[in-house]
């Protein structure tokens, strides 16, 4: 236990396609949800955390007077982040209540800040003059030398769009919900070699939020408390082309084994699992970096339904990145699913789940973050 | 590092991963010259 709770967490009133609000409005919506599901109001709130937009702009914006505040920036997964430090800073009296926001016009682009790299940052200078066309390319290299180390085949990459799809039909919420076979993955277009469509992410608009307070204060709140059992961060390299291993992430295996230490489960006590899937391959890495499969043998575990539905690890059950929603920094709404499996309220809820664990990835294999969720009081 | 293979077929049944490579350096303009890779020439 750490001693802090997630007391609040809501998603945008709409997610997909909402070119009526702007990307700060997506921050507010998500956040005035998150604050109605906690029974507290925005001058409650004492702790401010975001990325994607300034914490200084959510604070303005939403009438908050924070004494801590939080703008790490590190790619899709820095809401991972931002839990840990919020942590840190509940723990240590810096702050009684954090907010989390997280808001993007992905798909609209409506007030939306953008990717864009300077010329003179590492990547700018060593990987943008070779061409590179963003994630759906740079995510291409670690996946071909994966293929290429332990034999994974095409059809074992679809099968990871293959499984989140059928989670995906059982989410109203869901953007894509009909059932898709292998072959329907591999006969999509090919977006980027070995990458069809369907196994790299949507883009759409979204948002979500939570709040954090410490479990002595969590009783007081209307919604039953899901408790943060451990955190763990790490950040590798702006650059996808100097991983240490391009068929492992190193910040994967920090973060993970970090969270799962301090949280004191072992992999048999993990009843769900959310890996950050903005491709196909990062649930495969996930898997093998967090030590529920051997190296090589997680496409093998994936093909085998393990993480289906019914299977012995629930993974990515609100469809993923690649078929529930992606904005372009995902990680939030992988808590979020964390989050309504340990308070018994997804849509496709996985009977009697008492630990949760949420995997992040920022950036290109850039960074990660990981937070181990409970339900259970003891 | 992050570079092109040049002088062959952009598609994955030429491009074949962990095949011999030289260097082969192309002016970009008066002030940058580009490092891109091609296939060995004596394995050719």
């Amino acid at each position: 236990m750490t001693g802090v709770a997630v007391v609040g967490a809501a998603e945008t009133t709409e997610l997909g396609k909402v070119p009526g609000m702007s990307q700060i409005q997506l921050h507010a919506d998500a956040a005035l949800n998150a604050l109605q599901d906690a029974g507290i109001s925005a001058k409650d709130i004492d702790g401010l955390a975001t990325a994607g937009s300034r914490p200084t702009d959510l604070a303005h914006y939403l009438g908050i007077t924070p004494t801590w505040v939080d703008g790490t920036a590190v790619g899709g997964c820095s809401f991972m982040l931002h839990v840990r430090h919020a942590v840190a800073a509940l723990v240590t009296g810096q702050c009684t209540t954090v907010l989390i926001t997280h808001g993007e016009s992905g798909r609209s682009g409506i007030g939306r800040d953008g990717f864009g790299r300077a010329p003179a940052s590492l990547q700018g200078q060593f990987e943008a003059p070779f061409g590179p066309m963003g994630p759906p390319t740079l995510f291409t290299l670690p996946v071909l030398r994966y293929m290429k180390t332990y034999g994974m085949s095409h059809e074992q990459l679809a099968m990871v769009a293959v499984v989140q799809r059928e989670w995906a039909s059982k989410n109203p919420r869901a953007s894509f919900r009909d059932l898709i076979t292998v072959d329907d993955v591999l006969e999509s277009k090919l977006i980027a070699y070995p990458f069809h469509l369907l196994e790299c992410c949507l883009v759409t608009d979204g948002g979500g939020a939570l709040i954090l307070t410490l479990n002595n204060r969590a009783k007081d709140f209307p919604q039953k408390p899901v408790f943060i059992l451990g955190c763990g961060e790490s950040v590798e390299t702006p650059m996808i082309s100097q991983m240490e291993d391009l068929t492992s992430s190193r910040a994967f295996r920090v973060a993970g084994p970090a969270a799962m230490q301090q949280a004191g489960v072992k992999h048999s006590d993990v009843d769900h699992l959310m890996v950050y899937d903005a491709f196909a391959h990062l649930p495969i890495y996930g898997l093998e970096d967090l030590g529920f499969c051997k190296p090589g043998e997680a496409p093998d575990f994936i093909w085998e339904q393990n993480t289906a539905p019914g299977g012995k690890l629930p993974m990515n059950t609100n469809g993923g990145g690649l078929s529930y929603m992606h904005s372009g920094m995902y990680g939030m709404y992988a808590l979020q699913e964390s989050v309504r499996q340990m308070r018994g309220t997804a849509p496709a809820q996985v009977s009697n789940a008492e630990v949760s664990v949420c995997l992040g990835v920022g950036g290109m294999f850039g960074a990660s973050g990981c937070i181990v969720f409970s339900n259970a009081t003891d | 590092m992050m570079t092109n293979i040049v002088e062959c077929e952009q598609t994955p049944e030429q491009l074949d991963l962990d095949m011999a490579l030289e260097v082969v350096f192309q002016k970009i303009n008066d002030e940058i010259t580009l490092p891109f890779f091609r296939r060995e020439r004596d394995k050719i």
